[in-house]
């Protein structure tokens, strides 16, 4: 069956169709719902009420653009109206944004190690560095979508590089200093 | 040995292609919670819609139709009421026009959405990339558009070349698009959303020079990821043209007109047609009001062509034969009676007789005490005048379609025009008739009001197999009737469809 006839199907709620594109698609947008959310167990209930829009949105998908663009637009989007509400943040000046360029080596660092980090930053942080670095957003798009300015999510995305990159030392100088013991 | 590298790309590297297949429990929950009777609900609302729809167009027509019954029936002259029905088919069109426009006007508001929304949505580069899109689109300028959906690197060049003479570009075709809108809105009486478009096109103008410094920033921002490689392409074009409710909506309506694309029908058709009336009244004489009447079935045929307004309602006409015929039962037909002219009691007020039928007398049996007549002679001469009819008939009908699927359902009203080409008067008598004359109290030009359900069944995506029982009211066909003559006809219409 061809996506396109799979995307028929679900439209006549044939629930054949909707588990077969969960299969399709659960991974790729669980491992979204994995940097956007703080932990596992949210990012399944992310990952459940984004299939569940999915399903009864999915009518309202013309074939215009990819379809998995637009599976991952409505994960995000759950995602942000998760979090939307939560947290006060501080705002850093525009000077405090440091190098962000780091020495670091693809296999010092394991994607479980990473995506921990992502998962530990602050709700807005993880969503902006998410949007802008992971997902391409522009800042404009960003402070559009979370109904903030353009330099909040500069300096929101600043101070996730930086904790980023200070946890990324911090972890690579343990490493360092097991070697070494 | 690693160089240093930015944070972000390794993250991009590394959560590149990361999947991670979630727990079984997820699925459980998801099915769930796809709501079964959420689907009920979603059909209930577009059926209380139609319903409500349907209701109206039949109002409509009801309306007209008593309308221009009362105004009819109220006027003896014959070449008053022709006039006064004119004036009813131009109600007629009028309205109908008026559901045109309100149509084209819902389309309008759409696109006046589009430009609406262009005002609320803060003007960065690739969105810019979708303003444009979206007024191309509404511009059916599809080549360009598709070129902005399949080349990513034409979508990168859009998104790095947007300057303040872009601006421009994009304020023009703005303004271009809206123009046609103004007048549209005039028409329509609505001068006030012709203002909100043209502030709107002047706040988008306003925006684009205040963006021009941010523009400097997201180049800044564009060339940094530019760097990046791993920011793959595909990606930035999924996410760039991944629809928000709101384009959902946009591209819902550019679905719908590209579903009615095929506007045009073309429809022959063949019906068996019986005509009758529904009073005790009689067209000829009044001596025959209680006589009993015969409809007969004749045969209509003709082409009808469709257009559709949108993907519901369309409206039609064509042109048709139809044949008309009754008889008056229980006359007798006595040959070389001298009636005095004075007495018109045995003449056919409203027939010309033929000259060698001039001697020719019609009595009702009704006026006769039955005990009088012998029966072996009232079996022998009582006979019938048969009355046959033929017109050109001109249909203006609605369509509304209710049912879309295999098997289709609609219901249909409207008016027709008749147009008299053929009118013969009769007498049967024992299997034998003779062509006595004409009638002179037929209107040359009538009209009809039409109601009807049609059923049809698809063949395939173009041609339909159609049936449509349709009621036709005539309501000025006769003049100088007398007693309660209503007649009307009714048509089984059958044939093929033909959309193109």
């Amino acid at each position: 069956m061809s996506l396109d006839q799979l995307i028929q199907k679900c439209k006549q709620n044939d629930t054949k169709a909707q588990s077969e594109l969960y299969k399709l698609y659960a991974s790729k947008l669980f491992a979204l719902c994995l940097k956007y959310c703080r932990n596992r167990a949210e990012a399944e209930d992310n990952l459940q009420d984004s299939f569940v829009t999915i399903f009864k949105k999915i009518s309202q998908y013309k074939n215009k653009g990819s379809f998995e663009g637009w599976l991952k637009r409505i994960t995000i989007n759950t995602a942000l109206q998760r979090y939307r509400s939560k947290g006060v943040f501080e705002i850093i000046n525009e000077e405090q944004i440091e190098d962000v360029n780091i020495d670091v080596d693809n296999d010092e660092v394991s994607i479980d190690f990473l995506l921990s980090i992502i998962q530990k930053l602050p709700d807005r942080y993880r969503m902006v560095f998410n949007l802008y670095a992971l997902d391409g957003y522009s800042h404009k798009e960003i402070a559009e979508m979370l109904d903030i300015t353009t330099g909040t999510t500069k300096s929101n995305l600043a101070r996730a590089r930086m904790i980023l990159k200070e946890k990324i030392i911090t972890y690579k100088a343990s490493l360092n200093s097991q070697l070494l013991s | 040995m690693s160089d240093k590298k930015h944070i972000d790309r390794l993250f991009q590297e590394k959560l590149k292609d990361f999947e991670q297949a979630p727990d079984d429990a997820v699925w459980r929950n998801i099915k769930s919670k796809i709501p079964l009777d959420d689907k009920k609900d979603r059909k209930l609302i577009p059926f209380w819609f139609r319903l409500t729809a349907v209701a109206a167009v039949l109002l409509i027509f009801l309306g007209l139709g008593g309308y221009i019954f009362n105004k009819s029936s109220n006027v003896p002259n014959k070449q008053v009421s022709v006039k006064l029905n004119n004036n009813g088919v131009n109600d007629a069109i009028q309205n109908t026009e008026k559901i045109i426009l309100q149509d084209t006007n819902l389309l309008k508001k759409s696109s006046k959405n589009e430009v609406s929304k262009l005002t609320t949505t803060q003007y960065d580069n690739k969105q810019q990339v979708s303003a444009i899109k979206k007024t191309l689109s509404s511009e059916k300028n599809n080549t360009i558009e598709k070129q902005l959906y399949r080349d990513p690197s034409a979508l990168a060049l859009q998104k790095s070349s947007v300057s303040p003479d872009n601006n421009n570009g994009i304020k023009d075709k703005l303004s271009s698009s809206t123009e046609p809108n103004s007048v549209i809105k005039n028409k329509s009486n609505a001068g006030d959303i012709k203002m909100k478009e043209l502030s709107s096109g002047s706040s988008i103008q306003v925006v684009s020079e205040n963006n021009n410094s941010d523009f400097i920033n997201d180049s800044l921002d564009t060339i940094l990821k530019a760097d990046n490689p791993l920011i793959a392409l595909n990606e930035v074009t999924d996410e760039a043209i991944a629809e928000s409710t709101l384009e959902e909506e946009a591209s819902e309506d550019k679905k719908k007109k590209k579903e009615i694309l095929n506007r045009w029908k073309i429809a022959p058709n063949i019906a068996p047609v019986y005509f009758n009336t529904l009073g005790t009244g009689s067209s000829i004489h009044e001596q025959f009001n209680k006589n009993a009447k015969t409809g007969d079935v004749n045969i209509s045929y003709g082409v009808r062509g469709s257009y559709a307004l949108n993907t519901r309602l369309s409206i039609r006409s064509g042109i048709s034969r139809v044949t008309l015929g009754y008889s008056t039962d229980d006359v007798f037909v006595l040959n070389n009676v001298t009636a005095t002219p004075a007495d018109d009691r045995f003449l056919l007020r409203n027939v010309a007789l033929k000259e060698e039928s001039k001697d020719i007398s019609f009595i009702s049996v009704e006026e006769f005490n039955f005990a009088q007549i012998p029966s072996v002679i009232s079996n022998q001469i009582i006979g019938s005048i048969d009355q046959k009819l033929g017109f050109i008939e001109i249909p203006i009908e609605l369509e509304y379609e209710l049912s879309r699927e295999k098997l289709g359902l609609r219901v249909l009203g409207g008016f027709s025009a008749l147009f008299l080409n053929e009118n013969e008067v009769y007498s049967s008598l024992d299997g034998e008739t003779l062509l006595i004359g004409s009638a002179t109290n037929i209107n040359k030009t009538s009209f009809t009001a039409n109601f009807g359900v049609g059923m049809d069944f698809r063949l395939s995506e173009k041609i339909k197999l159609n049936l449509e029982p349709t009621f036709k009211y005539q309501i000025n066909t006769f003049n100088n009737t007398s007693g309660e003559f209503k007649p009307y006809f009714i048509g089984i219409y059958s044939g093929f469809s033909y959309k193109f």
